[in-house]
């Protein structure tokens, strides 16, 4: 089938720009405007914006620690409004069916979960497999696994942590490899309370600069499209922009991924002792063209942590708003669960708020700053409208640094900043970059031969409200949301990356697992059969 | 007889026609409640979904202990570990309460009880604390370097005194009970890595509170965290499940077209005894259940009867594991896992027969 959408402002970076005209979709696909064939179907959007659809890179929407938090706060997301007949589970709130309907409405069509350990990675395949319409991926949790690092103790060379982390890969289903506190879990259970670059993981005697290295280097000798996703040691202290910094200088100029950077852009100066330091991050990204960063943004409202850094979240237990956590010291990284509320009036929730800002606007390159709140560590991912509304206008941020405490202004810079994005650098940001950083050729852009994932958008002054609810969102070529109301169910898919490794290691790893899980490494693998509704679609390794 | 024959009020039919007899009771039901008993995720899923759809109810028959559990992490928080990572690191372990290895057979071998921790530092060893130690458990006492021999009604006075103890306040015990127990807080701060293993059975939700109070305070100078020990592990299954599928825990009722969950209102026991339910549909049933007062129909998908009840329909499903694929919640890895049917049977699953039921009801309705 054929259809048109009739004279519409394309948004579409990587093909030009901005153009006026109309976008056929055949099936699944985009299309060249065809030659003597009238479309089955034209949509008249004119006045309207037209995108790709949207790509989120680091959310947390599905997996055992993400239920823990849906189990621990019952309080934060009671029902309200039943669910139509065809979209049963819709409005359960925080449920994996409402997930996917938020994202549709928003124009968002493809949701990575950046936080998959392999002991639970079954579960969240599960979860993904009931999060309709969008499509989905998952990454990875290695560095502080019993596994590799008895291989870095033992000095194993650069081609056997390869095919470990190919065969972990595999067996998860993942489109990446993240690291989060590279050793800082698994040192906290030899009672370390800070972890730094250069500190030593106990008993196995390797430093989190090591452990980085390894799985950098194995993720380059994999081919893997989506560089190393790096969760740095330190998050959320005062003055850790230090730590940003070294770990951008110890990247050595390979690509890495710096995840939710607004959580390290701290400084100590001032009377609290906490800063924005975002300035100083954003130049050194600025001249490492080999980062990439999302911000974590902070927006105020009460939210949850939910993150696989256990050292960190014990640490931040103590300021649980409300006073309850769960503190998980599982296989590998484990993981902790804190309630937050962020306060606009809190001197410290307001300056995390304007750094996150700050980066956003100082570093210059919107294909290198990508578009997360660290959901729902910043703030949950329906917050995505207001923050874009922030980026768009230097007088609605003035209106809201306003209203932090005075001192705010004194310790960020982003009172004095004009920069306001464009559409242009809003779809850069949202859908050809991320697009490109995880290697999903036929994503991002609205060329010929692209999926068919399409966001138009009402194109009005309140730009909250435009990216709340889309006029039309196509997944697939398929008509998803019409006037921010989502039609019908469909399934989406769930992206992985299969590099080659040599199979050998795989004995080598049922034999660990007898002994050490007591249990067969079936148990915890992501089995085809367990998901008789996920289609795996494999992205291209690199050339 | 066959193994998969199915009944409608003991007589003998197609599984059609005994799907599409439950397909009419859920249409003409008020409140019917889906009662899981041992299912897996595919199972659970389709339940959820047919509650859902029905304005049902959905609960577990082990929802008593996870309750409790669960209510201790909502209104306190909580510290767990994993058997795998307690076997591999616990220099110290503490073993509240008896019967532990009753409810979990193979927990000495679990958490490595008689081992030393493979990643520990040196010098390298495992001590085993008892609290409320009690003589019929045989096994765990030659692991036990320390014991102190009580009830289980006395369990939540020593925690306490253990916690208070350890914040340097002053306890009420005789000089003996109070030595015994100096020297087995010495032995926990002696510790780098502990974990207190105990069982919602044997402690009510404050007791676990005050544990958990104590591992926190713990955490402050040294690590420690802690292991329950449930029922089957089935109730974490349906926890997890409809955890994703309505943001909620099980007793949740959909009666209002979105879920709402209230551990008293949706309790099933609670609602069968107090008649509030008009359909009972019980899920893979592994065990006896008891008679509930007034008698309501009762579907059950499993094999076994009821007590004291008659049931309307019976239609047979097969096991996970056993008879076809599935994945439940396994406590030996406190994750969910795969099982692959040891011994395939033609025995139709839970999740399809639920499925065959919802598209009897979709029938039901398109004919009215």
């Amino acid at each position: 089938m054929l259809t048109c959408l009739r004279g519409g402002r394309i948004i579409d970076p990587a093909n030009g720009g901005m153009r006026a005209g109309d976008l056929f979709i055949e099936d699944d696909r985009i299309v060249a405007g065809p030659v003597g064939r009238t479309a089955d179907h034209t949509h008249d959007v004119s006045g309207k914006v037209i995108m790709a659809g949207g790509i989120d890179i680091h959310s947390h929407i599905a997996g055992g620690n993400v239920n823990t938090a849906r189990l621990l706060l019952p309080e934060l997301h009671p029902g309200q409004t039943p669910s139509p007949g065809n979209l049963p589970l819709s409005t359960a709130r925080w449920s994996t069916f409402e997930t996917g309907c938020l994202y549709a409405k928003m124009g968002f069509t493809t949701v990575v979960e950046p936080a998959v350990s392999p002991q639970h990675a079954l579960q969240a395949h599960l979860e993904l497999a009931d999060t309709p319409i969008i499509d989905k991926a998952t990454l990875t949790v290695l560095g502080n696994d019993d596994f590799l690092l008895s291989m870095l103790r033992a000095g194993e060379g650069a081609n056997a942590i390869a095919d470990y982390v190919g065969a972990a890969l595999a067996a998860t289903r993942g489109l990446g490899v993240k690291c989060i506190n590279a050793g800082g879990a698994t040192a906290f259970k030899y009672n370390a309370r800070a972890f730094s670059l250069d500190d030593v993981v106990p008993h196995y005697g390797v430093t989190s600069r090591a452990i980085v290295e390894a799985l950098q280097r194995a993720v380059t000798d994999l081919r893997i499209p989506h560089p190393l996703h790096l969760h740095m040691n330190n998050l959320g202290i005062a003055g850790n922009v230090e730590t940003a910094l070294a770990t951008i200088e110890a990247a050595r100029g390979l690509p890495l991924h710096l995840a939710h950077v607004q959580f390290y852009a701290y400084g100590t100066e001032g009377k609290r002792g906490f800063s924005s330091a975002a300035a100083r991050l954003a130049e050194a990204v600025n001249a490492a063209k080999n980062i990439t960063v999302d911000v974590g943004q902070v927006m105020f409202g009460p939210t949850v942590t939910v993150s696989l850094d256990v050292l960190r979240q014990y640490n931040g237990s103590r300021d649980a708003r409300p006073n309850k956590w769960v503190i998980f010291d599982g296989d590998a990284n484990g993981g902790g669960i804190v309630p937050y509320d962020y306060r606009r009036s809190d001197f410290y929730n307001a300056v995390q708020w304007a750094c996150g800002l700050e980066l956003f606007l100082l570093i210059d390159d919107p294909g290198r700053v990508l578009f997360t709140t660290d959901h729902p560590n910043g703030a949950p991912f329906t917050t995505y409208p207001d923050l874009l509304a922030l980026l768009m206008s230097r007088d609605l941020r003035a209106e809201w640094l306003a209203e932090t405490p005075r001192s705010v202004a004194e310790m960020t810079t982003l009172g004095s900043i004009t920069r306001e994005y464009t559409l242009e650098e809003i779809a850069t940001m949202t859908r050809t970059a991320p697009a490109k950083l995880l290697g999903l050729a036929d994503r991002g852009h609205l060329g010929a031969g692209a999926r068919a994932d399409v966001a138009v958008y009402d194109d009005g002054m309140d730009r909250a409200r435009m990216f709340r609810e889309a006029h039309l969102v196509l997944k697939n070529g398929d008509l998803v949301v019409r006037d921010g109301v989502v039609t019908h169910y469909r399934t989406g898919c769930t992206l992985e990356a299969r590099p080659e490794f040599d199979r050998s290691i795989e004995s080598r790893l049922d034999a660990y697992y007898d002994e050490v899980y007591r249990a067969p490494r079936h148990f915890f693998a992501v089995d085809a059969d367990a998901l008789p509704h996920t289609a795996f679609e494999q992205v291209c390794l690199r050339q | 007889m066959p193994q998969n024959a199915c009944f409608i009020e003991g007589r003998s039919v197609s599984l059609f026609e005994a799907t599409h007899a439950v397909a009419a009771l859920i249409a003409r039901s008020r409140l019917p409640v889906f009662l899981i008993n041992a299912c897996d995720v595919a199972g659970t899923r389709a339940a959820i979904r047919l509650a859902a759809r029905s304005g049902g109810v959905i609960d577990h028959s082990e929802s008593k202990g996870a309750f409790r559990e669960l209510d201790v992490m909502r209104s306190f928080g909580k510290f767990i570990v994993t058997p795998s990572e307690a076997r591999k690191r616990a220099d110290t372990v503490l073993l509240v309460g008896s019967g532990l290895t009753k409810l979990w057979p193979d927990m000495i071998e679990r958490l490595g009880l008689a081992e030393l921790p493979r990643l520990g530092l040196p010098p390298q060893r495992r001590q085993i604390l008892w609290l409320g130690a009690r003589g019929e458990e045989r096994a765990l006492s030659p692991c036990a370097t320390q014991t102190i021999a009580a009830e289980d009604d006395a369990l939540p006075n020593l925690i306490a005194a253990l916690r208070a103890r350890n914040a340097q306040r002053r306890v009420a015990l005789s000089a003996s009970g109070g030595d015994a127990l100096e020297a087995m807080l010495e032995a926990l701060k002696d510790t780098k890595f502990g974990v207190i293993v105990y069982s919602p059975a044997s402690l009510d939700a404050l007791a676990i509170e005050m544990l958990v109070g104590l591992v926190a305070d713990l955490n402050k100078a040294t690590r420690f965290s802690t292991i329950s020990v449930g029922g089957s592990g089935n109730a974490e299954t349906s926890m997890q499940t409809a955890g994703w599928m309505t943001g909620f825990p099980i007793r949740t009722g959909f009666g209002r077209g979105y879920p709402e969950h209230d551990p008293w209102r949706f309790d099933a026991s609670r609602m069968l005894e107090n008649g509030e339910a008009d359909l009972l549909i019980c899920i893979s049933s592994g065990q006896r259940l008891p008679a509930w007062p007034p008698r309501i129909p009762i579907v059950s998908l499993g094999t076994d009867h009821f007590d004291g009840n008659d049931v309307k329909v019976q239609i047979p499903v097969g096991q996970h594991g056993r008879d076809h694929d599935g994945v439940d919640f396994a406590r030996e890895t406190q994750s969910l896992a795969w099982r692959p049917a040891m011994h395939a049977t033609q025995l139709p699953s839970a999740a399809a027969v639920l499925d065959q039921i919802a598209e009897g009801i979709s029938r039901e309705a398109a004919s009215c």
